[in-house]
């Protein structure tokens, strides 16, 4: 048993690159265009263009999203970039993701007291000031936890990728079993999640710490 | 400060209609009215928050501002709270604000209070937090909305005691409440608001 451990774990890890790929670069670019998004949903023209947009990605399945920026673009408009799956995969969840973070950050903004505003103006700060110093770092306290949450969905959810043929952990797992007609590649897989939510649980505690959320 | 045929309406409603009245130096004015009579309009007015629709207000002096729940920045300590603006804005050396902060907290007694948050803070020293905040900017004047109805007695009397020092400074103060008697015994003048109107001043002994 323990030498079939040593065998498959490997292989299951050579997955991680992809997991963590997809996880990273959905990080990298979704973060700051939820931001954008909810920064320009306060011009009035914007607004109902964006909550199509959120409405659209979060009411939809990702892996519906997964099939049509992989398989259903490329057919659609030839020669589209999404011919490769990694970028096409890639594009699903920045823009799915960015649909849940601008959500999360409009519920933060909006339990920031309007007091806040006006307090700024009475010290004669401009309202990108306010913005700057005043509401943007409490919103990021406002939004620290159901952000927290959502991105250990997103850890979870690059188990997707394996539908577009993408090599992640899962997807070698599965082989594994398939393959072997032996369950333990699925604990090996279940442990890697595990430590990598860990990881993500323990940065957003720093932050915590760091914003003093706790005393 | 001199206030003139000052209205403001929302929508079809009449908030303050033709407002006249003017704040002389050195003096405590308080200004007395039910919710509703357009108390926190003229105070978002005066304080220059929310554009005059209609009428003046003659504007030479800096106006303070002392908000009903104080409106502290949570994310800052009492230190930054203070320093802030004039930081951002760069009105004097970090060095000169955080030395004037320090000694505003130490003449209101908290500057041992002056790396503690807000939310660590007992209702009379956010209230204290506010004055200094406000005094920050060296206002002439300086908007009080309903200061006292947070507070029990003994903090109200200190909190008026460090008012009247203020005035007596040279600085005019203008307190919005609905508290009649409060504000009759610590006002020099008394304007009722009814309904978006002034229906009646009042000199007071002081």
């Amino acid at each position: 048993m323990m030498n079939y451990l040593l065998e498959i774990t490997p292989y299951i890890l050579e997955g991680f690159k992809m997991t963590f790929g997809v996880f990273f670069i959905t990080l990298l670019f979704s973060l700051p265009l939820g931001l954008l998004l909810v920064i320009l949903s306060k011009f009035k023209i914007m607004k109902p263009i964006i909550s199509a947009f959120t409405w659209l990605m979060r009411g939809t399945p990702l892996i519906l999203q997964l099939y049509f920026f992989v398989f259903a673009l490329p057919i659609i408009i030839p020669g589209f970039v999404t011919r490769n799956a990694f970028i096409g995969a890639n594009i699903a969840f920045i823009l799915n993701y960015s649909a849940y973070f601008t959500e999360i950050f409009k519920g933060g903004l909006l339990s920031i007291d309007n007091g806040q505003w006006e307090a700024a103006k009475a010290l004669d700060l401009n309202s990108f000031q306010t913005s700057y110093h005043i509401i943007f770092p409490q919103m990021i306290r406002n939004v620290l936890y159901p952000l927290a949450n959502e991105v250990i969905t997103l850890v979870k959810d690059t188990s997707l990728i394996t539908v577009v043929g993408l090599g992640e952990i899962f997807r070698n797992a599965k082989e594994l079993l398939l393959r072997d007609l032996r369950s333990e590649s699925l604990l090996i897989v279940a442990i890697i999640y595990l430590l990598f939510t860990f990881v993500v649980i323990q940065l957003f505690k720093q932050f915590e710490k760091k914003l003093r959320l706790t005393e | 400060m001199r206030i003139e045929n000052l209205s403001f309406s929302y929508g079809e409603n009449k908030i303050l209609d033709k407002i006249s009245f003017e704040v002389k130096e050195s003096e405590m004015l308080g200004i007395v009215g039910e919710s509703g009579a357009g108390k926190s309009t003229l105070l978002r007015l005066l304080g220059g928050l929310i554009p005059i629709e209609e009428g003046s207000i003659s504007e030479q002096d800096k106006i303070g501002i002392i908000f009903q729940n104080f409106n502290l920045f949570p994310h800052l300590n009492v230190l930054d709270n203070l320093s802030l603006a004039l930081k951002v804005n760069k009105i004097l050396p970090v060095m000169e604000i955080e030395k004037k902060a320090e000694k505003l907290l130490a003449d209101l007694g908290i500057l041992d209070k002056k790396y503690s948050y807000v939310d660590q803070l007992s209702g009379g020293e956010k209230q204290r937090v506010a004055i200094a905040r406000a005094l920050m900017l060296e206002p002439k004047i300086l908007l009080i909305d309903e200061a006292t109805s947070n507070l029990d007695p003994k903090r109200r009397d200190e909190f008026m005691a460090i008012l009247k020092e203020l005035k007596e400074g040279g600085m005019s103060i203008v307190l919005v409440s609905h508290d009649h008697e409060i504000m009759e015994e610590h006002s020099d003048r008394l304007i009722y608001l009814e309904k978006g109107k002034i229906v009646q001043t009042l000199k007071l002994n002081q």
